[in-house]
Protein backbone atom coordinates (compact mmCIF):
# COMPACT_ATOMS: atom_id res chain seq x y z
CA UNK A 1 0.00 0.00 0.00
CA UNK A 2 1.16 3.51 -0.83
CA UNK A 3 0.06 6.94 0.21
CA UNK A 4 -1.31 9.17 -2.52
CA UNK A 5 1.31 11.40 -4.13
CA UNK A 6 2.64 14.33 -2.12
CA UNK A 7 5.45 16.84 -2.22
CA UNK A 8 8.04 16.35 0.51
CA UNK A 9 9.72 19.18 2.33
CA UNK A 10 12.27 18.82 5.15
CA UNK A 11 13.04 22.20 6.74
CA UNK A 12 16.11 22.67 8.93
CA UNK A 13 14.57 25.10 11.43
CA UNK A 14 11.25 25.89 13.10
CA UNK A 15 11.21 29.25 11.35
CA UNK A 16 11.63 27.64 7.95
CA UNK A 17 8.91 25.08 8.71
CA UNK A 18 6.52 27.78 9.96
CA UNK A 19 7.16 29.91 6.89
CA UNK A 20 6.40 27.00 4.58
CA UNK A 21 3.22 26.08 6.47
CA UNK A 22 2.08 29.70 6.25
CA UNK A 23 2.01 29.55 2.46
CA UNK A 24 0.64 26.00 2.23
CA UNK A 25 -2.65 25.72 4.11
CA UNK A 26 -3.19 22.03 3.39
CA UNK A 27 0.34 20.85 4.16
CA UNK A 28 0.67 18.34 6.97
CA UNK A 29 3.44 18.00 9.54
CA UNK A 30 5.22 14.65 9.69
CA UNK A 31 6.91 13.78 12.98
CA UNK A 32 7.49 10.05 13.58
CA UNK A 33 4.77 9.09 11.12
CA UNK A 34 3.39 6.28 13.25
CA UNK A 35 -0.12 7.71 13.15
CA UNK A 36 0.05 9.71 9.93
CA UNK A 37 1.70 7.16 7.60
CA UNK A 38 -0.87 4.41 8.33
CA UNK A 39 -3.67 6.93 7.64
CA UNK A 40 -2.04 7.97 4.36
CA UNK A 41 -1.43 4.37 3.31
CA UNK A 42 -5.00 3.36 4.00
CA UNK A 43 -6.07 6.49 2.08
CA UNK A 44 -8.15 7.72 4.98
CA UNK A 45 -6.48 10.98 4.16
CA UNK A 46 -4.23 12.41 1.50
CA UNK A 47 -2.22 15.62 1.58
CA UNK A 48 -0.59 17.77 -1.10
CA UNK A 49 2.56 18.48 0.94
CA UNK A 50 4.35 16.84 3.84
CA UNK A 51 6.58 18.93 6.11
CA UNK A 52 9.00 16.57 7.84
CA UNK A 53 10.10 18.22 11.12
CA UNK A 54 12.46 15.31 11.84
CA UNK A 55 15.47 17.17 10.46
CA UNK A 56 15.19 20.20 12.71
CA UNK A 57 18.18 20.14 15.00
CA UNK A 58 17.50 20.14 18.74
CA UNK A 59 13.78 19.53 18.43
CA UNK A 60 14.20 16.12 20.08
CA UNK A 61 16.03 17.37 23.18
CA UNK A 62 15.01 16.34 26.68
CA UNK A 63 16.39 18.71 29.33
CA UNK A 64 15.89 19.34 33.01
CA UNK A 65 16.45 23.06 33.50
CA UNK A 66 16.19 23.91 37.19
CA UNK A 67 12.77 22.67 38.18
CA UNK A 68 11.42 22.57 34.66
CA UNK A 69 11.46 19.53 32.44
CA UNK A 70 11.60 20.54 28.79
CA UNK A 71 10.82 17.98 26.13
CA UNK A 72 11.19 18.83 22.46
CA UNK A 73 8.21 17.81 20.33
CA UNK A 74 10.37 15.39 18.27
CA UNK A 75 11.55 13.43 21.35
CA UNK A 76 10.81 9.77 20.62
CA UNK A 77 8.50 7.89 22.95
CA UNK A 78 11.20 5.25 23.50
CA UNK A 79 13.70 7.91 24.63
CA UNK A 80 11.16 9.28 27.08
CA UNK A 81 10.47 5.80 28.46
CA UNK A 82 14.20 5.16 28.98
CA UNK A 83 15.23 8.62 30.24
CA UNK A 84 16.67 8.28 33.72
CA UNK A 85 15.81 11.74 35.04
CA UNK A 86 12.23 11.45 33.79
CA UNK A 87 11.93 8.09 35.50
CA UNK A 88 13.20 9.57 38.76
CA UNK A 89 11.16 12.76 38.81
CA UNK A 90 8.13 12.09 36.62
CA UNK A 91 7.43 8.38 36.95
CA UNK A 92 3.90 8.79 35.59
CA UNK A 93 5.38 9.99 32.29
CA UNK A 94 7.91 7.14 32.03
CA UNK A 95 5.31 4.55 32.86
CA UNK A 96 2.86 5.85 30.25
CA UNK A 97 5.62 6.05 27.60
CA UNK A 98 6.52 2.41 28.23
CA UNK A 99 2.89 1.43 27.66
CA UNK A 100 2.53 3.16 24.28
CA UNK A 101 2.22 0.78 21.33
CA UNK A 102 5.33 -1.45 21.09
CA UNK A 103 9.11 -0.88 21.20
CA UNK A 104 9.37 -0.54 17.41
CA UNK A 105 6.64 2.09 17.16
CA UNK A 106 8.13 3.85 20.20
CA UNK A 107 11.46 4.13 18.36
CA UNK A 108 9.78 6.30 15.69
CA UNK A 109 6.73 7.85 17.37
CA UNK A 110 7.18 11.21 19.11
CA UNK A 111 5.52 12.90 22.06
CA UNK A 112 4.56 15.84 19.85
CA UNK A 113 2.81 13.55 17.37
CA UNK A 114 1.04 11.69 20.14
CA UNK A 115 -0.29 14.99 21.56
CA UNK A 116 -1.18 16.68 18.26
CA UNK A 117 -2.88 13.68 16.69
CA UNK A 118 -5.85 14.15 19.03
CA UNK A 119 -6.85 10.50 19.30
CA UNK A 120 -8.67 9.99 22.65
CA UNK A 121 -6.88 6.63 22.91
CA UNK A 122 -3.39 8.20 22.78
CA UNK A 123 -1.77 7.86 26.21
CA UNK A 124 0.41 10.99 26.56
CA UNK A 125 -2.45 13.55 26.66
CA UNK A 126 -3.83 12.24 29.99
CA UNK A 127 -0.34 12.42 31.50
CA UNK A 128 0.03 16.03 30.36
CA UNK A 129 -3.30 16.85 32.05
CA UNK A 130 -2.24 15.15 35.29
CA UNK A 131 1.11 16.98 35.30
CA UNK A 132 -0.37 20.37 34.28
CA UNK A 133 2.05 20.60 31.37
CA UNK A 134 2.38 23.63 29.12
CA UNK A 135 2.88 23.53 25.37
CA UNK A 136 5.00 25.98 23.40
CA UNK A 137 3.60 26.59 19.96
CA UNK A 138 5.12 28.46 17.01
CA UNK A 139 3.79 29.77 13.74
CA UNK A 140 5.05 32.23 11.14
CA UNK A 141 3.71 35.26 12.99
CA UNK A 142 3.60 34.38 16.66
CA UNK A 143 4.64 32.18 19.55
CA UNK A 144 2.26 31.19 22.29
CA UNK A 145 1.98 28.90 25.27
CA UNK A 146 -1.11 26.78 25.83
CA UNK A 147 -1.95 24.83 28.96
CA UNK A 148 -2.58 21.13 28.49
CA UNK A 149 -6.08 21.56 29.85
CA UNK A 150 -6.90 24.04 27.08
CA UNK A 151 -5.28 21.95 24.32
CA UNK A 152 -7.42 18.84 23.85
CA UNK A 153 -10.74 19.94 22.37
CA UNK A 154 -12.39 16.94 20.73
CA UNK A 155 -11.64 13.77 18.75
CA UNK A 156 -8.81 14.67 16.36
CA UNK A 157 -9.24 18.33 17.35
CA UNK A 158 -6.70 20.29 19.37
CA UNK A 159 -6.10 23.98 20.03
CA UNK A 160 -3.53 24.04 17.19
CA UNK A 161 -4.50 26.44 14.45
CA UNK A 162 -3.51 26.04 10.80
CA UNK A 163 0.21 26.71 10.39
CA UNK A 164 1.04 26.09 14.05
CA UNK A 165 3.78 23.72 15.24
CA UNK A 166 4.06 22.31 18.73
CA UNK A 167 7.71 22.80 19.62
CA UNK A 168 8.15 22.08 23.31
CA UNK A 169 6.44 20.57 26.33
CA UNK A 170 7.20 22.05 29.75
CA UNK A 171 6.49 20.35 33.04
CA UNK A 172 7.25 21.65 36.54
CA UNK A 173 8.94 19.40 39.05
CA UNK A 174 7.08 19.95 42.31
CA UNK A 175 8.37 16.87 44.12
CA UNK A 176 5.19 15.00 43.25
CA UNK A 177 4.93 11.39 42.15
CA UNK A 178 2.48 9.41 40.08
CA UNK A 179 1.42 6.30 38.21
CA UNK A 180 -0.13 5.50 34.84
CA UNK A 181 -2.47 2.54 34.65
CA UNK A 182 -3.54 1.18 31.31
CA UNK A 183 -5.87 -1.65 30.41
CA UNK A 184 -5.48 -3.12 26.94
CA UNK A 185 -6.56 -6.26 25.14
CA UNK A 186 -3.17 -7.44 23.93
CA UNK A 187 0.51 -6.49 23.85
CA UNK A 188 1.19 -3.33 21.87
CA UNK A 189 -2.43 -2.22 21.68
CA UNK A 190 -4.16 1.07 22.44
CA UNK A 191 -5.82 1.65 25.81
CA UNK A 192 -9.32 0.40 26.44
CA UNK A 193 -8.94 2.75 29.37
CA UNK A 194 -6.01 4.58 30.87
CA UNK A 195 -5.56 6.84 33.86
CA UNK A 196 -2.72 9.11 34.97
CA UNK A 197 -2.64 10.08 38.64
CA UNK A 198 -0.06 12.46 40.06
CA UNK A 199 0.06 13.44 43.74
CA UNK A 200 2.07 15.89 45.80
CA UNK A 201 1.94 14.54 49.32
CA UNK A 202 2.80 16.01 52.68
CA UNK A 203 2.76 13.02 54.95
CA UNK A 204 -0.72 11.61 54.43
CA UNK A 205 -2.17 14.86 53.17
CA UNK A 206 -2.68 15.49 49.45
CA UNK A 207 -1.28 18.93 48.67
CA UNK A 208 -1.89 18.73 44.96
CA UNK A 209 -3.62 16.19 42.77
CA UNK A 210 -3.59 15.74 39.00
CA UNK A 211 -5.76 13.19 37.19
CA UNK A 212 -6.00 12.61 33.43
CA UNK A 213 -8.18 10.05 31.66
CA UNK A 214 -7.41 8.18 28.42
CA UNK A 215 -10.21 6.95 26.16
CA UNK A 216 -12.97 7.95 28.57
CA UNK A 217 -14.64 10.36 26.16
CA UNK A 218 -14.18 12.25 22.89
CA UNK A 219 -10.73 13.41 23.99
CA UNK A 220 -8.38 13.16 26.96
CA UNK A 221 -10.14 14.45 30.07
CA UNK A 222 -8.98 16.18 33.24
CA UNK A 223 -10.91 14.89 36.24
CA UNK A 224 -11.14 18.24 38.01
CA UNK A 225 -13.80 17.34 40.56
CA UNK A 226 -11.89 14.35 41.81
CA UNK A 227 -8.67 16.41 41.88
CA UNK A 228 -10.32 19.18 43.93
CA UNK A 229 -11.95 16.67 46.25
CA UNK A 230 -8.65 15.00 47.16
CA UNK A 231 -6.64 18.20 47.62
CA UNK A 232 -6.26 19.03 51.31
CA UNK A 233 -7.57 15.63 52.34
CA UNK A 234 -5.89 12.66 53.92
CA UNK A 235 -5.19 9.63 51.76
CA UNK A 236 -7.61 7.05 53.12
CA UNK A 237 -9.56 4.20 51.58
CA UNK A 238 -12.74 6.19 52.09
CA UNK A 239 -11.45 9.31 50.33
CA UNK A 240 -9.96 7.30 47.49
CA UNK A 241 -13.31 5.55 46.97
CA UNK A 242 -15.17 8.90 46.97
CA UNK A 243 -12.74 10.40 44.44
CA UNK A 244 -13.18 7.30 42.26
CA UNK A 245 -16.94 7.93 42.14
CA UNK A 246 -16.30 11.53 41.05
CA UNK A 247 -14.32 10.28 38.02
CA UNK A 248 -17.53 8.91 36.60
CA UNK A 249 -18.94 12.45 36.41
CA UNK A 250 -16.41 13.46 33.74
CA UNK A 251 -16.10 10.14 31.94
CA UNK A 252 -18.42 9.89 28.96
CA UNK A 253 -18.63 6.20 28.15
CA UNK A 254 -20.41 4.34 25.37
CA UNK A 255 -21.14 0.66 24.92
CA UNK A 256 -18.81 -0.59 22.20
CA UNK A 257 -16.48 -3.44 21.20
CA UNK A 258 -14.30 -2.70 24.21
CA UNK A 259 -17.16 -3.34 26.62
CA UNK A 260 -20.29 -1.96 28.23
CA UNK A 261 -20.56 1.35 30.05
CA UNK A 262 -20.94 -0.57 33.29
CA UNK A 263 -17.74 -2.52 32.68
CA UNK A 264 -15.80 0.63 31.85
CA UNK A 265 -17.05 2.42 34.97
CA UNK A 266 -15.92 -0.44 37.16
CA UNK A 267 -12.61 -0.66 35.33
CA UNK A 268 -11.91 3.06 35.65
CA UNK A 269 -12.53 3.02 39.40
CA UNK A 270 -10.37 -0.07 39.78
CA UNK A 271 -7.47 1.44 37.81
CA UNK A 272 -7.73 4.67 39.80
CA UNK A 273 -7.49 2.91 43.17
CA UNK A 274 -4.61 0.82 41.88
CA UNK A 275 -2.80 3.94 40.63
CA UNK A 276 -3.21 5.86 43.89
CA UNK A 277 -2.13 2.94 46.03
CA UNK A 278 0.86 2.37 43.81
CA UNK A 279 2.26 5.86 44.30
CA UNK A 280 5.33 6.03 46.54
CA UNK A 281 4.43 7.46 49.95
CA UNK A 282 0.83 6.28 49.83
CA UNK A 283 0.32 3.57 52.43
CA UNK A 284 -1.75 0.65 51.32
CA UNK B 1 13.85 12.88 -4.94
CA UNK B 2 17.44 11.65 -4.49
CA UNK B 3 18.12 9.72 -1.32
CA UNK B 4 21.37 8.40 0.04
CA UNK B 5 20.84 5.50 2.39
CA UNK B 6 23.48 3.21 3.81
CA UNK B 7 22.15 -0.34 3.88
CA UNK B 8 24.21 -3.09 5.48
CA UNK B 9 27.31 -0.94 5.23
CA UNK B 10 26.91 0.02 1.58
CA UNK B 11 25.73 3.43 0.34
CA UNK B 12 22.85 3.46 -2.10
CA UNK B 13 21.97 6.60 -4.00
CA UNK B 14 18.55 6.35 -5.64
CA UNK B 15 15.87 8.53 -7.06
CA UNK B 16 12.59 7.77 -5.29
CA UNK B 17 9.10 9.17 -5.08
CA UNK B 18 8.58 10.78 -1.64
CA UNK B 19 5.73 8.34 -0.96
CA UNK B 20 8.03 5.32 -1.27
CA UNK B 21 8.14 3.34 1.95
CA UNK B 22 11.44 2.15 3.34
CA UNK B 23 10.19 -1.46 3.09
CA UNK B 24 9.48 -1.13 -0.64
CA UNK B 25 12.72 0.77 -1.18
CA UNK B 26 14.62 -2.16 0.33
CA UNK B 27 12.60 -4.84 -1.44
CA UNK B 28 11.98 -3.28 -4.87
CA UNK B 29 14.73 -0.71 -5.40
CA UNK B 30 17.52 -2.67 -3.71
CA UNK B 31 16.05 -6.09 -4.48
CA UNK B 32 16.70 -7.31 -0.96
CA UNK B 33 13.59 -9.34 -0.35
CA UNK B 34 14.54 -10.70 3.05
CA UNK B 35 12.57 -7.91 4.69
CA UNK B 36 8.95 -9.07 4.57
CA UNK B 37 5.74 -7.10 4.35
CA UNK B 38 3.05 -8.82 6.38
CA UNK B 39 0.17 -6.67 7.57
CA UNK B 40 1.32 -3.46 5.87
CA UNK B 41 -0.54 -1.63 8.68
CA UNK B 42 2.13 -1.23 11.41
CA UNK B 43 0.95 -4.19 13.47
CA UNK B 44 2.99 -7.32 12.71
CA UNK B 45 6.67 -6.32 12.65
CA UNK B 46 7.57 -8.66 9.74
CA UNK B 47 9.13 -5.59 8.11
CA UNK B 48 11.42 -4.76 11.05
CA UNK B 49 14.82 -3.30 10.16
CA UNK B 50 17.30 -1.34 12.25
CA UNK B 51 17.64 2.36 11.48
CA UNK B 52 20.62 3.95 13.21
CA UNK B 53 20.65 0.87 15.40
CA UNK B 54 17.00 1.10 16.42
CA UNK B 55 14.37 -1.43 15.42
CA UNK B 56 11.58 0.18 13.36
CA UNK B 57 8.70 -1.00 11.17
CA UNK B 58 9.95 -0.25 7.67
CA UNK B 59 6.41 -0.34 6.22
CA UNK B 60 5.75 2.78 8.31
CA UNK B 61 8.86 4.80 7.52
CA UNK B 62 9.26 6.79 4.31
CA UNK B 63 12.46 6.16 2.37
CA UNK B 64 12.98 9.94 2.43
CA UNK B 65 12.92 9.83 6.25
CA UNK B 66 15.81 7.37 6.08
CA UNK B 67 17.82 9.64 3.77
CA UNK B 68 21.31 10.03 5.25
CA UNK B 69 20.70 7.32 7.82
CA UNK B 70 22.05 3.84 8.29
CA UNK B 71 19.85 0.78 7.85
CA UNK B 72 20.53 -2.85 8.75
CA UNK B 73 18.47 -5.68 7.32
CA UNK B 74 18.36 -9.46 7.67
CA UNK B 75 20.82 -9.67 4.73
CA UNK B 76 23.64 -8.08 6.71
CA UNK B 77 26.23 -10.79 6.17
CA UNK B 78 29.02 -8.91 7.93
CA UNK B 79 27.37 -8.80 11.36
CA UNK B 80 28.59 -11.66 13.50
CA UNK B 81 25.92 -11.29 16.17
CA UNK B 82 23.22 -11.36 13.51
CA UNK B 83 24.62 -14.66 12.20
CA UNK B 84 24.53 -16.05 15.72
CA UNK B 85 20.89 -15.04 16.15
CA UNK B 86 20.01 -16.62 12.78
CA UNK B 87 21.74 -19.89 13.71
CA UNK B 88 20.03 -19.95 17.09
CA UNK B 89 16.61 -19.62 15.46
CA UNK B 90 17.43 -22.63 13.27
CA UNK B 91 18.76 -24.70 16.17
CA UNK B 92 15.84 -23.93 18.50
CA UNK B 93 13.14 -24.17 15.81
CA UNK B 94 12.28 -20.50 16.31
CA UNK B 95 10.20 -20.60 13.14
CA UNK B 96 7.66 -22.65 11.25
CA UNK B 97 6.44 -20.90 8.09
CA UNK B 98 9.20 -18.31 8.48
CA UNK B 99 7.20 -15.30 7.40
CA UNK B 100 7.67 -13.37 10.65
CA UNK B 101 11.27 -14.54 11.05
CA UNK B 102 13.27 -11.70 9.44
CA UNK B 103 11.44 -9.23 11.67
CA UNK B 104 11.77 -11.46 14.73
CA UNK B 105 15.49 -11.78 14.15
CA UNK B 106 16.08 -8.05 13.65
CA UNK B 107 14.12 -7.26 16.83
CA UNK B 108 16.08 -9.98 18.65
CA UNK B 109 19.36 -8.46 17.50
CA UNK B 110 18.17 -5.03 18.67
CA UNK B 111 17.21 -6.26 22.13
CA UNK B 112 20.37 -8.35 22.55
CA UNK B 113 22.56 -5.37 21.74
CA UNK B 114 20.83 -3.50 24.58
CA UNK B 115 20.84 -6.39 27.02
CA UNK B 116 23.22 -9.33 26.83
CA UNK B 117 21.42 -11.30 29.55
CA UNK B 118 17.73 -10.94 28.75
CA UNK B 119 15.12 -12.32 31.14
CA UNK B 120 11.92 -13.89 29.80
CA UNK B 121 10.00 -10.73 30.72
CA UNK B 122 12.50 -8.52 28.92
CA UNK B 123 12.25 -10.68 25.80
CA UNK B 124 8.46 -10.74 25.89
CA UNK B 125 8.06 -6.99 26.31
CA UNK B 126 10.55 -6.36 23.52
CA UNK B 127 8.67 -8.70 21.18
CA UNK B 128 5.40 -6.79 21.68
CA UNK B 129 5.58 -5.42 18.13
CA UNK B 130 6.35 -8.71 16.37
CA UNK B 131 3.57 -11.20 15.71
CA UNK B 132 4.00 -14.87 14.88
CA UNK B 133 1.01 -16.92 13.75
CA UNK B 134 2.79 -20.27 13.95
CA UNK B 135 5.19 -20.94 16.80
CA UNK B 136 3.38 -19.82 19.92
CA UNK B 137 6.52 -17.82 20.79
CA UNK B 138 8.09 -20.35 23.19
CA UNK B 139 10.64 -21.51 20.63
CA UNK B 140 11.32 -17.89 19.67
CA UNK B 141 12.11 -17.00 23.28
CA UNK B 142 14.35 -20.08 23.51
CA UNK B 143 16.14 -19.03 20.33
CA UNK B 144 16.86 -15.58 21.75
CA UNK B 145 18.14 -17.06 25.00
CA UNK B 146 20.37 -19.43 23.10
CA UNK B 147 21.71 -16.53 21.02
CA UNK B 148 22.49 -14.57 24.19
CA UNK B 149 24.40 -17.51 25.64
CA UNK B 150 26.42 -17.86 22.47
CA UNK B 151 27.15 -14.14 22.22
CA UNK B 152 28.31 -14.09 25.84
CA UNK B 153 30.38 -17.23 25.22
CA UNK B 154 32.08 -15.65 22.22
CA UNK B 155 33.00 -12.64 24.33
CA UNK B 156 34.63 -14.84 26.94
CA UNK B 157 36.62 -16.70 24.28
CA UNK B 158 37.62 -13.40 22.65
CA UNK B 159 39.16 -12.22 25.95
C1 LIG C 1 -0.30 -0.37 15.98
C2 LIG C 1 -0.24 0.96 16.70
C3 LIG C 1 -0.46 1.01 18.06
C4 LIG C 1 -0.41 2.22 18.74
N1 LIG C 1 -0.64 2.22 20.08
C5 LIG C 1 -0.60 3.40 20.75
C6 LIG C 1 -0.84 3.44 22.16
O1 LIG C 1 -1.03 2.42 22.81
N2 LIG C 1 -0.82 4.66 22.77
C7 LIG C 1 -0.56 5.82 22.09
O2 LIG C 1 -0.55 6.87 22.70
N3 LIG C 1 -0.32 5.80 20.76
C8 LIG C 1 -0.34 4.63 20.09
N4 LIG C 1 -0.10 4.62 18.73
C9 LIG C 1 0.20 5.91 18.06
C10 LIG C 1 1.70 6.17 18.07
O3 LIG C 1 2.16 6.26 19.40
C11 LIG C 1 2.10 7.42 17.34
O4 LIG C 1 3.48 7.44 17.32
C12 LIG C 1 1.70 8.75 17.85
O5 LIG C 1 0.32 8.84 18.05
C13 LIG C 1 2.02 9.84 16.85
O6 LIG C 1 3.31 10.23 16.92
P1 LIG C 1 4.18 10.40 15.60
O7 LIG C 1 5.39 11.15 15.99
O8 LIG C 1 4.36 9.13 14.94
O9 LIG C 1 3.24 11.42 14.79
P2 LIG C 1 2.86 11.52 13.25
O10 LIG C 1 2.18 10.30 12.80
O11 LIG C 1 4.02 11.98 12.47
O12 LIG C 1 1.81 12.72 13.35
C14 LIG C 1 0.55 12.58 13.96
C15 LIG C 1 -0.27 13.85 13.79
O13 LIG C 1 0.24 14.91 14.56
C16 LIG C 1 0.64 16.01 13.77
N5 LIG C 1 1.89 16.51 14.36
C17 LIG C 1 2.97 15.74 14.68
N6 LIG C 1 3.91 16.49 15.30
C18 LIG C 1 3.43 17.76 15.36
C19 LIG C 1 3.94 18.98 15.90
N7 LIG C 1 5.14 19.04 16.51
N8 LIG C 1 3.18 20.10 15.77
C20 LIG C 1 1.96 20.04 15.18
N9 LIG C 1 1.42 18.91 14.66
C21 LIG C 1 2.15 17.78 14.75
C22 LIG C 1 0.79 15.46 12.36
O14 LIG C 1 0.55 16.43 11.38
C23 LIG C 1 -0.28 14.37 12.35
O15 LIG C 1 -1.53 14.92 12.12
C24 LIG C 1 -0.13 3.43 18.03
C25 LIG C 1 0.11 3.38 16.66
C26 LIG C 1 0.05 2.17 15.99
C27 LIG C 1 0.30 2.14 14.52
S1 LIG D 1 4.34 -5.21 7.51
FE1 LIG D 1 5.13 -3.61 8.70
S2 LIG D 1 4.27 -3.98 10.62
FE2 LIG D 1 3.35 -5.54 9.41
S1 LIG E 1 6.83 -18.73 11.83
FE1 LIG E 1 4.98 -18.44 10.73
S2 LIG E 1 4.41 -16.45 11.35
FE2 LIG E 1 6.05 -16.87 12.66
Amino acid sequence: MFPDKFEYYAPKSIEEAAKFLNGHEDAKILAGGQSLIPLLKLRFTSVPEIVDIGRIRGLDEIKLRGNTLEIGAMARTGEIADNVSIRGKFPVLSEAAGHIADPLIRNMGTIGGDLCHGDPANDFPAVMLALDAEFEISSADRKRTVKAEDFFLDTFATALEPGEILTKIKIQDTGSSGRYMKYKKYAGDFSILGIAVNLLLDGKEVKKCGIGLTNCGATALKAKEAEKFLEGKEISDENIAKAAELLLKVADFMDDDNGSVKFKEKLLKYLFVKAVKGIGGVHK
Amino acid sequence: MMVNIKVNGKEYKKDVEPRTLLATFIRDDLEMTGTHIGCDTTNCGACTVLMDGKAVKSCTVLAVQADGHEVETIENESDKELSIVKDSFVEENGLQCGFCTPGMIMTSLYMLRKNKNPSDDYIKSNLAGNLCRCTGYVSIINSIKKASEKINGEKVVAK
